[in-house]
């Protein structure tokens, strides 16, 4: 039987009187590889920040890895990749390194402490995102491209069974970014660890991911990304050309 | 040594002890503050101290009793006023500090006779701290410090990225409430030192000082305690040799500081 990693049930999110998600259901099992996409202001981020409780629903329940969210306190078990850095201080003093060590943060007890074990986590998601020879640089000297990743080794560092992933490849390069892909997709393959990225991206994420949430403030498209490119609910949405545009950018067979 | 013979004096040794703590605790607190633009709130909460300060020698009370209950809650309120998003964080500050300010003036309008007693708040006397001073802020600096490395990794994530901390499940809510608490409780301890009007220079001076030469987080907050520190010495000695005003003293050797290591790090450049 396979494990839910992720539940949302009717799901809808208001700003004041303005209503960004409406009725969202979908359910993830445990090593579902997810890309979530749709047009900008579509809900994407507000979806994610909803599922991590940085907002609340206006209604609807969120259950991650079997737990009631409002319960949820084991967040050890959930990476995070934010779009962006809301309140980041481009002056903030802290190097590559310890950046990486707050990912390790989550569901410790008081008083906190980097462990020996988690010092070799560190070096492991350094490695894994190719950023070792610059662990020692400050965060605040770094290119975007260079800052992103070490956001990324700050998620994937603890080992997270689920992994949220918002925007996670703007500032890359396309090289850069095919080999941030395999390595999450080798997180997904070899150790079932649940995805959920946000991208733009549809043709590439197609490569990747085995389903596609497809979201313009409610859900579109939720389901494989083959059926994705059949379903007639995307060609009315999109129109026949676009579609056509859409999943013929992607090349490569899923595995 | 001559130079040193001015340790000599219980006064002065009180000076240097009380000083060092407060320095200190400037200095780590304001590492926090600056880097997540808070700067600000050490001079609002100082304004709130004067007249919390007015308000003791209206009603005959040690100033620093009123002033450390409606600092701290003035503290909160402003915590509050932003959390809220009634309003934001550095028009919260600008309201409660003026409150502070007209309270302040409004009492030494229609109360003749304890003007000299606030001078000696407003522009700080490190040379007149008394035992229980002394006493209050090592006790209290000792608090703060032990809370500060209990909490550390907590405050620090914080200070990186609120989001990220509270998606990691930090309370982030407690964390910028105990912050904001220790700050107030540090403004009200400095004023002794630099006086209300200067406190807030402890707080960011020692930090952006620190900014310009220092590598990693646990490096940045050592060398800001250091430069705070040396600060304190340094100033309390031109003081006492010069006869300066001692708050304004402390204040120009941090300014001197900074701008030595702003200038050597763009030299290095």
């Amino acid at each position: 039987m396979s494990v839910i990693s992720l539940a949302v049930d009717q799901v809808t999110v208001k700003y004041q009187a303005n209503e960004v998600l409406s009725g969202i259901s979908f359910t993830a099992q445990a090593g579902d590889y997810i890309g979530i996409v749709g047009p900008n202001g579509s809900g994407k981020t507000t979806l994610v920040r909803t599922i991590l409780g940085l907002l609340l629903p206006t209604q609807g329940k969120i259950s991650i890895l079997g737990t009631r969210q409002s319960q949820f306190k084991e967040w050890q078990r959930i990476g995070y990749l934010p779009q962006k850095l809301t309140s980041f201080n481009p002056q903030f003093p802290a190097t590559v390194r310890e950046v990486v060590s707050f990912g390790l943060l989550a569901g410790k007890k008081f008083p906190k402490q980097i462990s020996r074990t988690d010092e070799i986590a560190i070096d492991k998601a350094l490695a894994l995102l190719e950023i070792r020879d610059i662990k020692h640089k400050l965060i605040s000297e770094l290119s975007g491209g260079q800052q992103q990743r070490a956001m990324a080794a700050r998620a994937l560092a603890g080992e997270p069974e689920l992994l949220i992933l918002d925007e996670p490849t703007t500032a890359l390069d396309p090289e850069t970014r095919e080999r941030f892909y395999a390595v999450l997709k080798e997180f997904n393959e070899k150790r079932k660890v649940t995805i959920l990225l946000i991208t733009h991206d549809i043709g590439t994420i197609g490569k990747y991911a085995a389903k596609m949430l497809y979201l313009d403030k409610k859900i579109i498209f939720f389901g494989g990304f083959d059926n994705f490119c059949a379903s007639p609910d995307i060609t009315e949405y999109f129109g026949e050309y676009a579609q056509h545009l859409i999943c013929h950018r992607h090349d490569a067979p899923k595995s | 040594m001559d130079l040193f013979k001015f340790l000599s004096y219980g006064f002065m040794q009180r000076a240097v002890i009380a000083g060092s703590f407060i320095a200190a605790l400037c200095a780590i607190l304001g590492v926090f503050l600056v880097l997540r633009r808070l700067s600000l709130i050490g001079d609002g909460l100082s304004h709130v101290t004067f007249g919390a300060l007015a308000l003791g020698l209206f009603f005959n009370v040690t100033p620093v009793y009123v002033a450390l209950p409606l600092v701290v809650l003035s503290s909160l309120g402003i915590m509050k006023l932003t959390e809220a998003q009634y309003l934001y964080g550095d028009a919260a500050i600008g309201i409660v500090s003026a409150l502070g300010i007209a309270i302040g003036i409004l009492l030494v309008s229609i109360t003749k006779g304890f003007n000299i007693d606030l001078f000696s708040y407003l522009f700080g006397n490190i040379l007149a701290i008394t035992k229980t001073e002394v006493w209050m802020s090592i006790g209290l600096a000792t608090i703060v410090i032990i809370l500060v490395a209990f909490f550390y990794y907590d405050l620090v994530a914080v200070t990186f990225d609120e989001e990220c901390a509270q998606a990691e499940g930090i309370n982030t809510k407690a964390v910028n409430k105990m912050l904001v608490v220790l700050t107030a409780i540090t403004v009200v301890l400095a004023m002794k030192v630099v006086g209300i009007m200067l406190v807030s220079a402890l707080l960011i001076l020692p930090t952006v000082t620190a900014l310009q030469v220092a590598k990693g987080f646990r490096m940045t907050m050592l060398v800001a305690v250091v430069v705070a520190v040396v600060s304190v010495w340094t100033g309390i000695m031109l003081s006492f040799f010069l006869d300066w005003p001692s708050g304004a003293t402390i204040v120009l050797v941090s300014l001197v500081l900074f701008i030595s290591s702003f200038l050597y790090r763009q030299i290095r450049k």
